[in-house]
Parts: C-alpha cells; sequence; structure tokens
C-alpha cells in the first residue's frame, strides 16, 4: 500500500482560514449550526441560500477548482434524486408530461430538485468543515472531554501509515524468502493472508509494550493533559460563539415560519420576497466577513 | 509481568488501573456508580432506538425525520464512547482496539479502488468475538469515524458508526451464547450483517430523502444498493473464511501472554 492510494480529503493539509485565529470550538459550533439548519429548513429559498453560501465559501477555502471537482461527482446524484423522485413518488396537481406510463407531476419534480440542492449544500458545508476543522483541531477539542477515545484517535492515525509501512517490511521479508516464492494463485492468497497475520500480531505486542512503557513514564496520572497547540477560549471567542448562536436561532425561527408557510403539495406555495430569508444570508456569508475583516486588517 | 486487573468492560467494578498508580483517583463514589450502571443499562435499548424510530419516521412521513434519525445515532455513538470513557480503561485494553481499527482503516483504503470489498465488517466481528460485545462496537464506531477521514465525511459518518458498531455488539453477544462454534453460522451472520448495515444505510436515506416514501420509491432505493450489499456481504464472508481462525487465536494468545482480562460481558 502506498501513500499516493490515500484517498477523499487530504487530513494533512495546513488550513488557511480566519478561524484558525479563534478556538476551534467557534468554527465547529458555527458548521453545527449550519448543518443542522440546511438540513431542517427545507424549503426551496433556503436550499438555493445555503448552497450558494457553501460554494462561496468553499471556492475562497479551497479554490473554485476544488469546489468544481467535488461538484462533478455530486451533480449527477443531484440529478438522479431530483428525476427519480417525480417518477417513483407520484404526486401534485401540476401535470408535466407522462413517460414510460407514469405521470410526472411538476410538484414532485421541484421536490426533487430542492431534495438534490440540499443534499449538494450539506457535502458542500461538510467539505468546508473538512478544511477549517482539522484534525488537530477536534482533538483539541474533545481530548480532555473523552481523553481515552481522543488518545486511541490519534494512535489510530499515526498507526495506519505504520501499519502501510511495516506491511511493506513484512511483505519483504516474505519475498526474500524465494523459497516459499507463491506459484499459484491459491498460494498466492494465503501468502497475503500470512502477511496480514503477521502484520497484525508484530503491530499488538509493540502496542502493549508501548502500552506499558507509558503506563511506567507516568500516564493515567491526575493531572489533565496539555495539548500540543494550545488554544484559549477568550472574550473574542465567546462573543463570537454568542452571535453565531443567536444568529442561528433567529435563523431557526425564521425557517419554521418559512417552513410552515409553504408546502410542495398538492401546489407549490408561490415564493415572495421576504425580508426574513436576510438573516440566513448573512449568518451564511459570516465566515467570509470574517475573512475580509481579517484582510483588511493586514492591508492598513 | 503483574497481573493488572483491568474492568475495561465491566463497568460497574470500582477498582481501576488508574489506583495503582499512587494519586490517581479514587474509588468512584455510591452516585457515579449508579450512574455508570444506569448509563451501561441504556445500551441496549438506545442500540434498538434508532432503527425503531427509522421505522416509526417511515411509518408516520415525518418531516424532519433526517434530523431526527441522526441525532438518534449521535446520541447511541455517544452513550458507547460516554460508557467506553466512563469504564476508564487501562492501556492495555486500550491497544487491541487501536491496532484492529488501524488495520481496518489501513486495509479499507488499500481496497479503495473496490467500495464494496470492506474489511470492516469482519474484524468487527472478529473484535466483538475476541474482546467482547463493546469493544467490538467500538472498534467498529472508530473504524468508520477514522477511515471516513481518509475517504471523506459527511452525514453517513454518524450511521456508518452506528451500522458497524452494531455488527461488532451483535457478533459479541452472538459468540458469548456460543453461536460461533459452527463456522456455518459465522458465515451466515458475516453475509447477514452485512447486508444489515446496507439496510440501515439505505434505510436512512430512504427516510431522509424520499418524500413521500413510497413502496416502489422505497424498493428503488433498496434495489439501487443491493448489488453492492451482496458484494460486501461476500467480501466479508471471504474476509472471515481467511482471517478468522488465524487472527482469533493470535488475539486469544496475545490476550494470555499479556494478562488482558478476559472480558466477554
Amino acid at each position: 500500500m502506498s501513500e499516493e492510494q490515500h484517498t477523499g480529503t487530504d487530513i494533512t493539509h495546513d488550513s488557511r482560514s480566519a478561524f484558525d485565529l479563534y478556538h476551534p470550538a467557534v468554527p465547529l459550533v458555527y458548521f453545527t449550526i449550519v448543518i443542522v439548519l440546511s438540513m431542517a429548513a427545507f424549503q426551496p429559498v433556503f436550499c438555493v441560500l445555503s448552497l450558494a453560501g457553501a460554494l462561496i465559501y468553499g471556492c475562497y477555502l479551497r479554490g473554485w477548482r476544488a469546489v468544481v471537482r467535488s461538484l462533478r461527482w455530486s451533480l449527477p446524484m443531484v440529478l438522479i434524486i431530483a428525476l427519480l423522485n417525480p417518477f417513483f413518488s407520484a404526486f401534485g396537481t401540476t401535470q408535466l408530461f407522462v413517460l414510460l406510463g407514469r405521470t410526472i407531476y411538476l410538484e414532485s419534480l421541484v421536490y426533487g430538485l430542492c431534495m438534490g440542492l440540499m443534499l449538494t449544500a450539506m457535502l458542500q458545508w461538510f467539505s468546508n468543515a473538512a478544511v477549517v476543522l482539522t484534525f488537530e483541531k477536534i482533538l483539541a477539542i474533545f481530548g480532555n472531554v473523552l481523553p481515552t477515545i481522543g488518545l486511541m484517535l490519534s494512535m489510530i492515525m499515526r498507526f495506519v501509515p505504520m501499519l502501510a509501512r511495516r506491511g511493506r517490511e513484512v511483505e519483504g521479508v516474505q519475498q526474500a524468502c524465494t523459497a516459499i516464492a507463491p506459484r499459484s494463485v491459491r498460494e498466492s492468497t494465503s501468502l497475503r493472508v500470512r502477511e496480514a497475520s503477521v502484520l497484525m500480531g508484530w503491530s499488538l505486542e509493540d502496542s502493549l509494550r508501548t502500552a506499558d512503557a507509558m503506563r511506567a513514564r507516568g500516564w493515567g496520572g491526575p493531572n489533565s493533559r496539555s495539548v500540543y497547540q494550545r488554544y484559549r477560549f477568550g472574550s473574542a471567542d465567546l462573543a463570537l460563539t454568542v452571535s453565531f448562536a443567536l444568529l442561528g436561532l433567529v435563523c431557526a425561527f425564521l425557517a419554521w415560519v418559512a417552513c410552515s408557510q409553504f408546502a410542495f403539495y398538492p401546489t407549490i406555495t408561490p415564493l415572495i420576497m421576504w425580508w426574513g430569508y436576510v438573516p440566513y444570508a448573512g449568518l451564511l456569508l459570516l465566515p467570509l466577513f470574517i475573512e475580509f475583516e481579517e484582510a483588511l486588517r493586514w492591508m492598513r | 509481568m503483574t497481573r493488572i486487573p483491568s474492568p475495561h468492560d465491566q463497568a460497574t467494578v470500582a477498582m481501576r488501573e488508574s489506583d495503582v498508580v499512587p494519586g490517581g483517583p479514587a474509588v468512584p463514589a455510591r452516585s457515579s456508580r449508579l450512574l455508570t450502571r444506569l448509563l451501561s443499562s441504556a445500551e441496549v435499548p438506545v442500540l434498538v432506538a434508532v432503527p425503531l424510530l427509522l421505522g416509526v419516521c417511515a411509518y408516520f412521513q415525518v418531516d424532519q425525520a433526517g434530523l431526527l434519525t441522526l441525532i438518534m445515532t449521535f446520541v447511541c455513538v455517544g452513550l458507547f464512547f460516554v460508557n467506553f470513557e466512563r469504564s476508564s480503561p487501562g492501556l492495555r485494553q486500550v491497544m487491541p482496539i487501536v491496532v484492529l481499527v488501524a488495520l481496518a482503516c489501513a486495509v479499507r483504503i488499500l481496497f479503495a479502488p473496490f467500495p464494496s470489498v470492506k474489511p470492516v465488517s469482519a474484524i468487527c466481528i472478529l473484535a466483538g468475538v475476541v474482546f467482547g460485545r463493546r469493544s467490538g462496537f467500538m472498534v467498529g464506531a472508530l473504524s468508520a469515524l477514522v477511515s471516513n477521514f481518509f475517504f471523506g465525511q459527511g452525514p453517513w459518518t454518524p450511521w456508518q458508526m452506528y451500522a458497524w458498531g452494531l455488527v461488532g455488539y451483535v457478533a459479541g453477544v452472538l459468540s458469548t451464547h456460543g453461536a460461533f462454534e459452527h463456522r456455518g453460522v459465522l458465515s451466515v451472520y458475516g453475509f447477514v450483517s452485512a447486508l444489515g448495515y446496507g439496510f440501515i444505510l439505505n434505510s436512512w436515506y430512504v427516510v431522509a430523502y424520499v418524500h413521500p416514501i413510497t413502496v416502489p420509491a422505497a424498493l428503488l432505493a433498496y434495489g439501487a444498493g443491493i448489488v453492492f450489499d451482496i458484494m460486501h456481504g461476500t467480501a466479508t464472508v471471504v474476509f472471515l473464511a481467511a482471517i478468522y481462525l488465524p487472527w482469533k487465536v493470535k488475539l486469544e494468545r496475545i490476550q494470555r501472554k499479556y494478562a488482558l482480562c478476559d472480558a466477554k460481558t
């Protein structure tokens, strides 16, 4: 196994957002609020706003190329959800056309489209959160709340590349013994299984010796652990967290009002211009305001 | 080598490994013991509550079903994490879980080009059998969490954590009742558990993203995943056939050698 085969998000990259200036709990609160609201506020305008906010912030954090790349596989999914919903949940009053003996209604098409938008928005917010909340920050938050789990997580993250390295070592040793070189598929399979077993036994015994060494050096004493990078929850963090929470509450109330007035079935309630969408847009763009404020401060 | 009593899975036992360390935390107070007992007795109800809530949400077509059930899985996984933390497991109790999770993640990454070939179920089952049901849950939940740091986190993470945790937990329960004495039962469980894993994840998709839920829509959602689920099940059976016996023997030998307590409670 090689390091290049690690797919998905790169977890080792340095995050470079203005949230780095704050305690990691601040972005955690923010992304939790935004993701929960994106899931709960199921109304076309809210879905579009959430997606737009996620894309704009994503372009800032990850660059537009990365955003387009992530949309490349999520857009087909949106289309599938949008098109399958009217096909199998045929409800509504506005008949569009008949396809393969099934009537397609405008309402369920719009419903499916909104569902797809919401799902994409949520995925984009998750990707944004992954850039800001690095593994180290998550450990800093939960490390002293759940110390054992925090320790386990950090050890696992270290073990994964180490196992890959040791796996190659075991493989090298087995290959050096040419007498047992596999001659058939069956033999090469059993060789792989043997390699995995050797790797497991070696690593487990080694880890237990590490455990004894850690205990001998005073692990598990009464004091709570320190972290590599110290974060202090100061007044600026508190102010920002409280304002996120308040704005989130206002948005939740407005979303509840908007959702209770809105219905997809039997006919779609017409959408109107409403001031109530502004706070939500503000909440979604808040990280960008923070980024720009920070940039301005540096330019001065 | 001294024998260290490490009540990793016996949460109600007051003796802790850290008691051996001078100045370590004292024996917990009575109220704390009561809380511990309460929390650990809540495990099974909460495990059952997740699929139950999914079913109720599907039946009554609840509006916020996706969010509601997601919160429930958070509660379930969180309860197991808190209970594990409260049992103050010794470092030696933690290490087998760490190594098995790391192995599960490494092999999942190795097989990343074939998304259905996931070794995680097989390793959860093994952990449940050798180290007890709670360790099985922890291995499943942590494998999902950590491997998604490589594959990408999303709303599916808590569901994968729950589903794989359940696979390990049920394996632990079954093996304490001697169900895996027969190898056929093990293979059947491996296959069925992979299908169940797929069923839970598909059910969340249906409950959260299909509205109104109709029989053809639900069938389509399950049908779309069935090929992957069957492949996942087959892969689990193959993994189990390859590693179950050798790894079980090896793990049990290490358990004896390092005096890890037999935590099949």
